[in-house]
C-alpha cells in the first residue's frame, strides 16, 4: 500500500512537472494559439463596452500583426476585402465598431500547419464564426493565417487570407 | 455452551421516497451507473453522433434554418458515401461543418446545365428538389479521393451557393435523418 502510494506520489509529481515545464516554456505552437485565441477576443466587440475598451481592445488587436499585415478576405457571396497595413486594420476596425452594436468572433479548429522555427515563419488554418448584433445566424468563414516571429516581439500575423471550402471548378 | 441473543434485532431504517429518487436505493451503484452512463454519452456524442445546428438556408427544404440534427459518424466506417447521401463536411475540425448532398463520386464528371445536374452526360433525377434557378457550370472532373457536394436549395443564386468538390477526408459522416 505505501509502495503504491510513492508510485502515484511519483507520477503525480512527474505530471506537474511536464505542467509547469509547458506553461513556463511554451512551445511554438501553443504560443500561436495564445496568440489566435487572444485574436478572437480582442476582435469581439461586447454590446455594453465602453470607447475607452473598445480603444484599448483595437491596439491589442493591432499589436499582434506585423506592421506591413496584409490581409485578403471573401465573404461568401460578398465582395472581397483587402486592407494592408495596421494603420488601415486600425481605421476598418474602428469603423466596424462604429456600425455594429455587437459583434462576437470565435476561432474554431485551430491548426497550426507548420512551424519553419528556422526561418520563423508559421501557418495556420481556422474556421472563424462571427455573429452580429442579437441576431442568432452567424457567419463562418475558414482563414489562412501567416504568422513571423522576431526577437523583439515574438510572433505576429503577417497575412490574413480567406479560403474556399469546397472547388467548384 | 452456545450463547444466543435473545434481544429482539431492529428493522433497517427504510430510506425516504426523496432520497431514493435523488440518489437511488443504494448510493454507490448511483455513482458507478452515472459515471458508466457519462462515459457513454461523451464517446456517443464526440465521436459517433455530433451534434449539429442547421445555420444557413442551402439546404432548403430538405432541412430548414435552425434545426437541430445529428451527423452520424459511424455510417461511413463500413461504406463509402453514396449518391443522395446528405453529409457533414468538416471545414477545419468538427466544430464547425458543411451539412451538403452527395451528387456525384469519384471518378465521375459533373456538369449543371440550366439548373439540371448531369453525371457522365446523363440526367441525375433530384426528388429531393423544389427549387431550381438556371445554374450552369463547365464539365466538372471529380477526382479519386473526392466527392461533388452541393445543398438542395437551388433556387438561390449560384455565386450565394458553397457547392464543388470536396475531399473525402473532410466527410464526417451521414445526417441521422
Amino acid at each position: 500500500m505505501r509502495r503504491a502510494f510513492q508510485i502515484v506520489l511519483v507520477l503525480v509529481a512527474l505530471g506537474a512537472g511536464a505542467w509547469l515545464w509547458k506553461t513556463v516554456f511554451p512551445s511554438d505552437e501553443t504560443r500561436i494559439l495564445g496568440l489566435l485565441t487572444a485574436l478572437a477576443d480582442d476582435a469581439t466587440l461586447p454590446a455594453s463596452e465602453g470607447n475607452i475598451g473598445r480603444i484599448r481592445r483595437i491596439e491589442r488587436l493591432t499589436s499582434a500583426l506585423t506592421p506591413d499585415v496584409a490581409i485578403r478576405v471573401t465573404p461568401f457571396g460578398s465582395r472581397s476585402v483587402e486592407i494592408s497595413g495596421r494603420v488601415e486594420v486600425m481605421q476598418a476596425a474602428m469603423a466596424a465598431r462604429g456600425a455594429a452594436t455587437s459583434i462576437k468572433v470565435e476561432f474554431l479548429d485551430i491548426v497550426v500547419n507548420s512551424v519553419d522555427r528556422a526561418a520563423g515563419a508559421a501557418e495556420a488554418v481556422l474556421t472563424a464564426k462571427i455573429q452580429a448584433g442579437t441576431d442568432r445566424d452567424f457567419g463562418i468563414q475558414p482563414l489562412k493565417i501567416s504568422l513571423r516571429k522576431d526577437k523583439e516581439f515574438g510572433w505576429r500575423i503577417s497575412r490574413i487570407e480567406s479560403t474556399r471550402i469546397l472547388n467548384p471548378e | 455452551m452456545e450463547n444466543i441473543d435473545s434481544s429482539p434485532t431492529e428493522p433497517p431504517a427504510k430510506a425516504s421516497w426523496l432520497r431514493v429518487l435523488a440518489i437511488g436505493a443504494n448510493p454507490r451503484t448511483t455513482v458507478v451507473r452515472a459515471l458508466i452512463s457519462a462515459f457513454i454519452l461523451v464517446v456517443l456524442f464526440r465521436f459517433v453522433l455530433l451534434p449539429v445546428r442547421i445555420s444557413g438556408i442551402s439546404m432548403q427544404p430538405t432541412y430548414r434554418n435552425r434545426t437541430i440534427n445529428f451527423v452520424n459518424r459511424a455510417a461511413f466506417w463500413v461504406r463509402e458515401p453514396r449518391r443522395s447521401d446528405v453529409v457533414g463536411y468538416a471545414i477545419t475540425g468538427q466544430s464547425a461543418m458543411l451539412f451538403k448532398r452527395v451528387i456525384a463520386l469519384p471518378g465521375e464528371t459533373i456538369q449543371i446545365r440550366d439548373g439540371v445536374v448531369f453525371i457522365n452526360e446523363r440526367e441525375l433525377d433530384e426528388p429531393y428538389l423544389k427549387y431550381r434557378a438556371a445554374w450552369n457550370t463547365k464539365p466538372i472532373a471529380v477526382g479519386t479521393n473526392e466527392f461533388f457536394l452541393i445543398g438542395d436549395n437551388r433556387g438561390m443564386s449560384q455565386g450565394d451557393h458553397d457547392f464543388g468538390r470536396g475531399l473525402r477526408e473532410h466527410i464526417l459522416g451521414k445526417a441521422l435523418w
